[in-house]
């Protein structure tokens, strides 16, 4: 598969994930104002979003710590590797908001509009996981008789961010329009990447603290969202 | 405390910036920080006593209920909207002498590093706690910091990072900044940080939440 632009209408973004981003959660629900507000930001987001997202396909070795895709070690630790067990290829994907959404939020921290660069920022971060969710639709049409893992990022369950260099050199030059810095920071910041595992009998597990043994990982020590 | 203070720290701590603003719901119709600060000053109030009083206390109300988990980040923006709407009309007696600050914070996301919306957040917070908060926005260099701290002598420093990659360039921070004031204090935050990473890089504090940097700033001039 190459490069796919997504319709923002095919995204299905639900206000309570929005919510949530924005650190609601359960019974505590923004108030009408602030939920006014969100409808608000979300339409002009919807005009200035310009998701994309892409995969590519190659075989793999998953070995205990560490999964090689031909000349490349990736490092991903144990705990993502035993995820992949059972994989013989894997998925190298990105997935992004776009640069379009990228300038809007600069725009809106220029007019110093803290609060819908706030909301703006979380539906971001709903949109590009939703753009994620897409990739995965498309790629399951790819993979037909066979199964996949949930996605895995450099950055969590204790597969370094640095790693995120090996992971761009398997995919094209400016891939989604995505340019990876120095710092391994992805910009558009509102981009995903990673690993998605390819098998007969692969199982997609929950993404989530109980998987992942770090301790000290901040998903796991805030229960509440990260400022 | 005068009615018109109370009103004012009400105003700020739910948020009315101004009169036409629509929130809080409770509050619509009613005058804002805005009109309120201005209507303080016309009284002959003092600005260190509507800074203090209105302003400052405010704050911290907003602060320790954020920090409770009583209220949310929209909130806290709102109430710091609501403050900044009253501090337009105290600026000038700050650049006069009337009304000092309690300190200044150089403030930074670090080098390498974009996300702005923590660090932001704790800036607006500092502020309305009655300091100067110099804000040197994303992808600061190191020797931006020592440069900023040349011309502030005295001020304290936070640094901000999101990733694991760019986290350890706060250790540059600290070192850059200890050069030009080796007594110089350095406040750290970010999601990936925690109090054993402030430590070994040099720092003298993770702050967790706003209110804690706060409690923080507060504990260095107490």
């Amino acid at each position: 598969m190459g490069y796919t632009s997504i319709d923002y209408n095919e995204l299905h973004l639900p206000v309570e994930e929005i919510y949530e981003a924005m650190g609601y959660s359960g019974d505590s629900m923004p108030e009408d104002v602030i939920a006014d507000a969100v409808q608000d930001v979300l339409r002009i987001a919807a005009e200035k979003v310009d998701p994309s997202c892409f995969f590519t396909i190659q075989a793999a070795d998953i070995l205990r710590e560490s999964i090689v895709l031909g000349d490349t070690e990736f490092e991903t630790g144990k705990i993502i590797a035993k995820l992949l067990q059972g994989s013989d290829q894997v998925a190298l994907f990105v997935a992004t908001a776009g640069m379009g959404f990228e300038r809007w939020t600069y725009e809106l921290k220029e007019e110093g509009d803290y609060l819908n660069m706030f909301i703006a920022d979380s539906i971001g971060t709903c949109i590009v996981e939703k753009a994620g969710d897409y990739m995965e639709r498309m790629l399951e049409l790819e993979i037909t008789g066979l199964k996949h893992t949930n996605r895995f990022s450099p950055g969590y369950c204790g597969w370094p961010v640095a790693e995120q260099r090996k992971l761009f050199a398997h995919l094209p030059e400016g891939v989604c329009g995505i340019e990876l810095k120095e710092s391994c920071l992805m910009v558009p910041i509102k981009s995903i990447s990673g690993i998605i595992g390819i098998g007969a009998d692969v199982k997609a597990k929950v993404y989530s603290c109980h998987v992942c043994d770090m301790d000290s990982c901040f998903r796991r020590r805030n229960n509440r969202i990260a400022v | 405390m005068s009615e018109l203070l109370k009103q004012i720290a009400t105003c700020i701590e739910f948020g009315k910036v101004n009169q036409a603003s629509p929130y809080p719901p409770q509050m619509r119709g009613q005058e804002g920080a805005d009109e309120l600060t201005r209507k303080a000053l016309e009284e002959g109030i003092a600005p260190a006593q509507i800074l203090e009083e209105g302003l400052v206390s405010a704050m911290a109300v907003v602060g320790q209920k954020f920090s409770e988990n009583k209220i949310f980040v929209p909130q806290m923006l709102l109430s710091a909207k609501a403050m900044n709407a009253a501090m337009v009309h105290l600026k000038k007696f700050f650049s006069s002498g009337e009304v000092t600050k309690k300190g200044t914070v150089i403030m930074g996301t670090v080098m390498g590093d974009l996300h702005d919306i923590g660090k932001n957040l704790c800036a607006m917070m500092i502020e309305g706690s009655g300091y100067e908060v110099i804000d040197l926005g994303v992808d600061v260099k190191p020797e931006q910091f020592a440069e900023k701290l040349k011309e502030h002598p005295g001020a304290c420093i936070g640094v901000s990072a999101l990733l694991t990659t760019t986290m350890v360039n706060i250790e540059l921070v600290v070192k850059a900044v200890r050069a030009v004031d080796p007594a110089c204090k350095v406040i750290v935050g970010g999601a990936p940080l925690n109090t054993d990473f402030a430590k070994k890089v040099g720092a003298d504090f993770y702050g967790r939440d706003p209110q804690a940097d706060i409690d923080y700033l507060h504990s260095l001039s107490a």
